[in-house]
Parts: C-alpha cells; structure tokens; sequence
C-alpha cells in the first residue's frame, strides 16, 4: 500500500491553535463522520483539491518553517479530516521529519484501534475533540456510535503521559448545552482524565 | 460571518510582524543580520512575502551551519580518543551506529535520518566512512569535490577519509526529476 498522503491543503504560520508554538496545519483527506459543523466540510468534499505527496516530499515542503518549530517548540498538526486513516503515513512522515518538530494529531479518535496503537509511542501528541460523551447526542451531532471514541480514550490514558493529550469538549449549538458539557466533562474524569487535560470551547458557526 | 478582505488584510498583516519579531529573536541568537526592514506594501497581505520568505531561508541555512559546526565538533572530540563510547550521538541526529572499528565509531546515517536538515537532499547509502560531516557541492553530476580530494560517484566505495556525505543535487539531476 502507499504511503503517499492524500492532501487537502497546507497552512502555516498557525500560533497557539494547534499546540505549542508556531505550527504548520497539513489537513488530510478522508473523514468517517459527518459532522454538519464541520470547518472544512466544503474542503473534504472537494476533490479537486487533492493532492497525493509522499512524507519524504511533505517534510521538505515544510521544512521552510523549520527555524519557527525549532525555535518555538512548534511543529506539525495534521487535521482534516480524520489523519488516524493515515496513519501509517504519519509514521513515515515521523521516521524521516527532523526530531525537534513536534508532530501533533487533531482528531475524534472514531477509528479502529488498530489504526491508533501504532502512534501511541511518544512521539506524537493528541488534540481529541470528543464531541460530546452522550452516545445519543454524539450520534446525533456525527451521524456514528462512539463506542470506539471511548475506547481509544481509555488506552490513550492509560499509555500516554499527561503533557501528549488534550481532550477537547465542544458546546455545540442546538445540539449540547452547557449541562451537556459538565456531563461530558465529568465522564472523562470517571476514566481518569483530569481537569488540567480537559478543554472546553465553543463550537463557532461561520455562515 | 465569514470575514471581509479587509479583516483578512488585517490579521494577515498582525501575523506578519508577530512572526518578523520572531525571526529578528532567531537571528539575534544565531548571530545573522537579517537586514530587516519595515514594510512599506500597501496591497492586501497574504501574511508571507518573498522578503519574509528569503528571511526564513537565512535562518534555517544559519540553523544547518550551526548544527554541522557542532557534529563536527564532536567528530573532532570522538576521533582524538577522548571518549571511547561506542556510540557517536551527532547533535540533533539520528545516526545508527554500526559496527566499533578500533574505538572509532562508524556512523551510517541516510540523510533523511539527519535531525535539523532543512533539505531532504538525495543522496547514495554511505558506506565505511568514518568520523564526521563534510558538505558537499557538486559542480557536475560526473564529480564531487570535497575538501580538495575527488570523488568519482561512479565507484561503489566512497573514497573519503573521515567524512559523511551530504550531496546536493546537481542542476541536470534536479531536471531529471
């Protein structure tokens, strides 16, 4: 099978959204749910925009903000999309990119564990949004069970330091509200995720 | 509300000097003057420039000199018998030792396992080479010139005495892609 990343788009010079640091955003192709808020639904569907690159290419790609990760704890976030359906082109990616850029993952955790486990080696830091931990409500809002979600929570906790994962709970409007996210946010502590790696925010509809 | 052209101008043009700040911290450390200056354009803003970008490539070929100057460094510590540890840690590389070969360490590197290179450059598996980094720029795609001693690319063993190769593709290699 190839490598190669199907690619939406590249975008730099990123602060303070994607982790620490100046990060670059490389939004891969592919996404299991349906989430009608989506940010970059209009970009998944379009499939001009496509663009097949392999991690070797990509890395030189990027490589232009090398001095920004270096210097900023910055790095790598792939997004989307759900990246977790390539990840075994992350693992390339991760094998040739210099060590100093950080690499962090944007996603919903909704894929089989197998696709996860590879990337649970330190290398790689997670920025989950949840959506919501009410299966009802999850199903509602993304169309899937998150079943699956919970599950790659609990080994996430259970093989990951605390400073590699952040858990992000999205009020999302006319679909959670406020007791909704104390609800989720109380679940993820009855796994064993603390406050400090908790996050919650609000879903912003652009029209 | 999606935002106007002139929102976007806007925090584009934030973005810019935020990150010209940066560099200007980058350089300072690095010890490169960077010649800046402040921006005159008048036009939307993308948040990038041909200057900003010619600035960044400064910076990320100070951060390689820098590196290399360091690796070399500790070539020079490992090769005079100082340390007799079996593994030679490049700094901010990847390198996997091989075999110990007289208390010198054999370093075989590809270079897309060089942390801190800016640029994936192509390059052969190098064999039974020794010691620390040289850099390279070929004139031709028929030779390399390193340090005074010529290398034919031709032969399977590279000739070099105590050097990592790192090459830089050629222009007529660059065309063949």
């Amino acid at each position: 099978m190839s490598k190669d990343f199907a690619m939406l788009a590249i975008n730099r010079h990123r602060m303070q959204t994607d982790g620490k640091g100046i990060t670059t955003l490389v939004a891969l192709a592919g996404c299991p749910l349906s989430c009608p808020y989506c940010i970059n639904q209009d970009l998944l569907k379009d499939t001009k925009l496509l663009e097949y690159i392999s991690p070797t290419d990509l890395v030189e790609r990027l490589a232009i903000d090398h001095c920004y990760f270096l210097y900023t704890g910055g790095g790598v976030t792939f997004g989307g999309g759900e990246p977790l359906l390539q990840a075994e082109s992350i693992l390339e990616f991760a094998k040739v990119c210099p060590k100093e850029w950080n690499i962090n993952i944007e996603t919903s955790l909704n894929v089989p564990f197998k696709q996860l486990e590879p990337l649970l080696n330190g290398r790689f830091s997670f920025i989950i949004d949840i959506k919501a931990m009410q299966p009802e409500i999850y199903k509602g809002y993304t169309g899937l069970e998150n079943t699956q979600v919970i599950d790659n929570l609990r080994e996430i906790y259970k093989r990951l330091p605390k400073d590699k994962y952040v858990v992000k709970v999205p009020f999302i409007p006319e679909y959670s509200d406020e007791e909704c996210v104390r609800s989720s946010v109380e679940m993820l502590e009855e796994i064993g995720i603390e406050k400090e790696n908790i996050l919650t925010f609000e879903y912003v509809i652009v029209h | 509300m999606k935002k106007s052209r002139e929102e976007l101008d806007r925090l584009h043009k934030e973005k810019c000097r935020e990150l010209k700040k940066v560099r200007a911290q980058i350089a300072a450390d690095l010890g490169v003057d960077l010649k800046q200056r402040e921006c005159t354009y008048e036009g939307y803003c993308s948040g990038t420039c041909p200057k900003c970008k010619s600035e960044e490539m400064m910076l990320n070929l100070a951060i390689m000199k820098r590196q290399m100057e360091s690796a070399d460094m500790k070539r020079r510590v490992a090769t005079a018998g100082i340390t007799t540890a079996a593994a030679l840690s490049l700094t901010g590389c990847n390198a996997t030792t091989t075999t110990t070969l007289e208390g010198d360490v054999e370093v075989v590197p590809t270079v897309e396992e060089l942390s801190g290179d800016v640029e994936i450059l192509p390059s052969p598996e190098v064999e039974d080479i020794q010691g620390g980094i040289a850099y390279i720029e070929s004139e031709s795609s028929s030779e390399e010139i390193v340090e005074g001693m010529l290398v034919a690319p031709e032969t399977e063993e590279w000739e070099l005495a105590g050097d990592i190769v790192i090459l830089e593709e050629t222009e007529e290699e660059k065309g063949n892609e």
